[in-house]
């Protein structure tokens, strides 16, 4: 258990439930506020989009009247609840006009990173709904930054800590019973995959290195590169794997998938084993992040692709550096089950002591200005 | 059976948010998951498009709250009022939601009136069949508020009591202020009070007379609508008037049934009442005859020097009741125990009178004096509150526990036990969940 102080403090928490992130983040740390004294009051920033896009074409005044009515109902927020901080996730806070930054309160606003600026303000048709200057906004002394992932672009003039994800408390305590399945997990991400063509799969089976499959692709941008190198790695590792996900053309290659998993009971089919694959993803140019202190809280051990990739505070991922240690990892994980057994018991003990939610929002809410 | 529960608010009006937030967490201690969201823009828009076209901004929404309900495995929507209803589709046809559940703090002819609500009126198309929908029920504080919710065919439906956030059991702050009361809040209907009214009060008149005056007031003058009703429909006088006579003896009596029984009498304005919809009209007008049972009682003692009153400055203005500042919730705990003897008067328009302010105070571990209803005593016995029929009766409680404030901390720290063993909300979500 930890503690920020004996006072409760009042976090207003904004993302954008468009995201899937956003609202399992949302949902993580109203949670961790939960446990630690700070009452999280989490609300979806896009309904406030939908409303500026379905009232865009309307005269001027009925649009300055329902933009009077949203910023009026998030000002009650703000007193009503007696907010110290906001948290806003991708800089969700941006789409309301600045009275974060007006008011005596909240105090601060933490921004948390886990997209490209470019990105969520093209997602959000930023210039096509006339929301106005986003650049002072962010660069106000009241705001922090906190990137999730070191691929983000980091902004002239920001100031920036890095704060890597966390995982619920509820993975650690998912499955109890021993690992027992002698795979590696992989959940599919079918954005994470090229479409079928015959000629791949040709140069799949005759090629002998990664770099030897890759090398017809190296003058693409690295996001068109990474779906054919994480086609490499489970073609390659096919046999080791038990892969889940409906990933239109797997078949085609010889990848034999198993049924997406279900929801309800994902989390703890992963947990009974002892390892997990995660690809990588194109668009974040790396692994998806979060899923490496939940990987890790559920008691298995995270393998990652890359050896460039930061992987921040997490001593216990095994990152892949090319196809030899690829056969290696495999062949280890085969042969010496209870050393893997082992390092993904003391990765859970990490995780719960220092690495969950609760821990995550006690930095961002002490974090020094 | 742990559930994953998505509540819905309003965070236009903080009380709702408040009481959202509050209940969300009760249920996050039964081991419940929950998720808070709130639904005031997606209402505005709805209310600034009126007829135009939405087939665009529903689509969105549809596609967004399915993803929503089935990333976080939503399997249960819980709304104060109706606020789940600004788009229900997504809910119904999802096949992990089995179940919704609406709250009700309002009435429905309240709720139906609230400016960005005009927009999903009783008339339209589908409202009945939504509010009727399988999946829906209804929790009602009060009988009169679940007796009004049958007329609309509300058949999946039970009552259960206010509460007080378990948050307030732990707030520590000094008692400060025991040689007087305190009142906490606005006068209850918001018109203006009549000059006969404000009168009778000055003379000392008790709650029956001032009931009467307010019964004779309502069917004499009334408004427009009412005289037109009066002209179309004479009867309806008849029924309004004994509805209102029986109202001003029997002020607990839920108005829909008084009305109900005067029908048997003069069923022809009855049937008129209820063919023109204006059936909860009348119910409203028959409540109206307990309107200043809450400002008489707080002026009675105010101009005794016997109560501070705070919140709502110019609505008390017309009583001769200099109030203090409003008082934010966030301060609310401190208000309350600062002072040592509390008034409580519920307001007319819910026809119930177990407020959320009568579990609030005792949480607190104060002791409140109220009118001496069934819902009231059967939340709370003597001492742990006050209780009295007339203000006469409610001014000698009042005095008694001013000259003995030990005694009336004692019993406020009795209040506050009983309520942290049976009146949290806590103890309602478990039972309604269950």
């Amino acid at each position: 258990m930890v503690s920020v102080s004996a006072r409760i403090q009042n976090v207003l928490l904004l993302g954008d439930d468009r995201f899937p992130r956003h609202r399992k983040l949302s949902r993580f740390l109203y949670e961790a506020g939960d446990r630690i004294g700070v009452h999280v009051v989490a609300r979806d920033v896009s309904c406030l989009w939908d409303a500026f896009e379905t009232l865009k074409e309307e005269d001027e005044e009925e649009r300055q009247l329902s933009r009077y009515a949203l910023v009026d109902q998030l000002m009650r927020m703000l007193y009503g609840f007696e907010i110290d901080h906001v948290i806003s996730l991708d800089a969700s806070s941006l789409l309301v006009p600045d009275i974060f930054l007006r008011e005596a309160k909240p105090k601060w606003i933490h921004h948390l990173w886990f997209h490209p600026l470019k990105d969520i303000l093209r997602f959000w048709e930023w210039d096509q709904l006339q929301l106005g200057p986003w650049h002072a906004p962010l660069m106000h002394e009241k705001c922090r930054h906190f990137y999730m992932q070191d691929t983000l672009q980091i902004l002239p003039g920001m100031t920036w800590s890095f704060l890597p994800p966390g995982a619920p408390r509820e993975f650690v305590d998912l499955d109890p019973s021993p690992k027992q399945i002698g795979k590696i997990a992989c959940e599919l991400d079918p954005s994470y995959l090229p479409g079928f063509d015959p000629e791949c799969l040709k140069r799949l089976q005759s090629c002998k290195s990664k770099q030897e499959f890759l090398a017809p692709f190296e003058k693409l941008p690295e996001r068109d590169v990474i779906p054919f190198q994480n086609l490499w790695y489970l073609y390659t590792g096919r046999e080791d794997l038990d892969i889940y996900g409906a990933v239109c053309g797997l078949e085609d290659y010889g990848i034999t998938a198993r049924p997406e998993l279900d929801p309800y009971e994902k989390n703890i089919i992963l947990s009974r084993y002892r390892a997990q694959l995660h690809l990588m993803s194109p668009a974040l140019l790396g692994p998806p992040y979060e899923r490496i202190p939940e990987t890790m809280a559920m008691g298995s051990v995270p393998i990652l692709l890359s050896p460039e990739i930061y992987v921040g505070p997490w001593q216990g991922v095994v990152v892949v550096s090319g196809d030899e240690h690829w056969e290696t990892v495999r062949a280890d994980f085969q042969n010496h089950s209870d050393e893997w057994h082992m390092l993904a018991r003391k990765d859970q003990i990490m995780v719960e002591n220092e690495g969950l939610w609760e821990h995550r929002l006690k930095a961002i809410l002490e974090e020094k200005a | 059976m742990k559930r994953k529960i998505l509540f819905l608010s309003n965070d236009h009006s903080v009380p709702f948010a408040k009481t959202t937030e509050f209940m969300a967490s009760a249920c996050e201690r039964l081991g419940h998951r929950t998720v808070v969201r709130d639904t005031f823009p997606a209402r505005i828009q709805k209310s600034m498009l009126g007829d135009k076209s939405l087939e665009k901004p529903l689509k969105r929404l549809a596609i967004h709250w399915s993803n929503f309900l089935e990333d976080l495995e939503i399997d249960t929507v819980i709304g104060l009022d109706l606020f789940w209803l600004f788009y229900p589709e997504p809910f119904f046809d999802s096949p992990q939601v089995k179940d919704i559940t609406s709250i009700w703090f309002d009435d429905f002819r309240s709720w139906i009136t609230y400016p960005t609500n005009v927009w999903f009126s009783s008339r339209e198309m589908g409202f009945q069949s939504i509010i009727r929908h399988e999946k829906v029920r209804h929790i009602f504080y009060g009988e009169s508020m679940a007796q009004e919710a049958r007329l609309f065919g509300v058949e999946r439906q039970m009552t259960s009591r206010l509460a007080a956030p378990a948050e307030f059991l732990k707030q520590k702050f000094p008692c400060e202020i025991k040689d007087k009361a305190v009142f906490i809040g606005n006068p209850g209907f918001r018109g203006e009070p009549h000059k006969d009214a404000i009168e009778l009060m000055k003379s000392g008149a008790d709650l029956i007379e001032l009931r009467r005056m307010s019964r004779d007031h309502l069917l004499r003058a009334g408004d427009e609508a009412i005289q037109k009703w009066f002209r179309l429909e004479p009867q309806t006088r008849e029924l309004l008037a004994v509805a209102m006579e029986v109202k001003a003896t029997n002020p607990f009596s839920p108005s829909l049934q008084l009305l109900k029984m005067a029908g048997e009498v003069y069923p022809k304005a009855f049937a008129f009442a209820n063919d023109n919809n204006i059936l909860l009209d009348f119910c409203m007008l028959v409540k109206l005859v307990t309107r200043y049972d809450r400002p008489a009682l707080v002026m009675r003692l105010y101009e005794q020097g016997l109560v501070d009153v705070y919140s709502n400055e110019s609505e008390w203005l017309p009583y001769g009741v200099k109030a203090g500042r409003n008082i934010n919730l966030g301060e609310l705990p401190e208000y309350y125990q600062k002072y040592a003897v509390h008034l409580n008067g519920a307001n007319p328009l819910r026809d119930a009178t177990g407020n959320e302010k009568l579990f609030e105070i005792a949480a607190s571990g104060r002791v409140s004096v109220n009118l001496r209803s069934p819902d009231v005593i059967s939340c709370y016995p003597e001492p742990e509150i006050a209780v009295g029929d007339t203000l006469e009766e409610l001014e000698i409680k009042t005095r008694a526990l001013l000259a003995n404030p030990e005694e009336a901390l004692a019993n406020g720290a009795k209040a506050k036990m009983r309520t942290a063993r049976e009146h949290l909300w806590d103890h309602r979500l478990k039972s309604i969940l269950q």
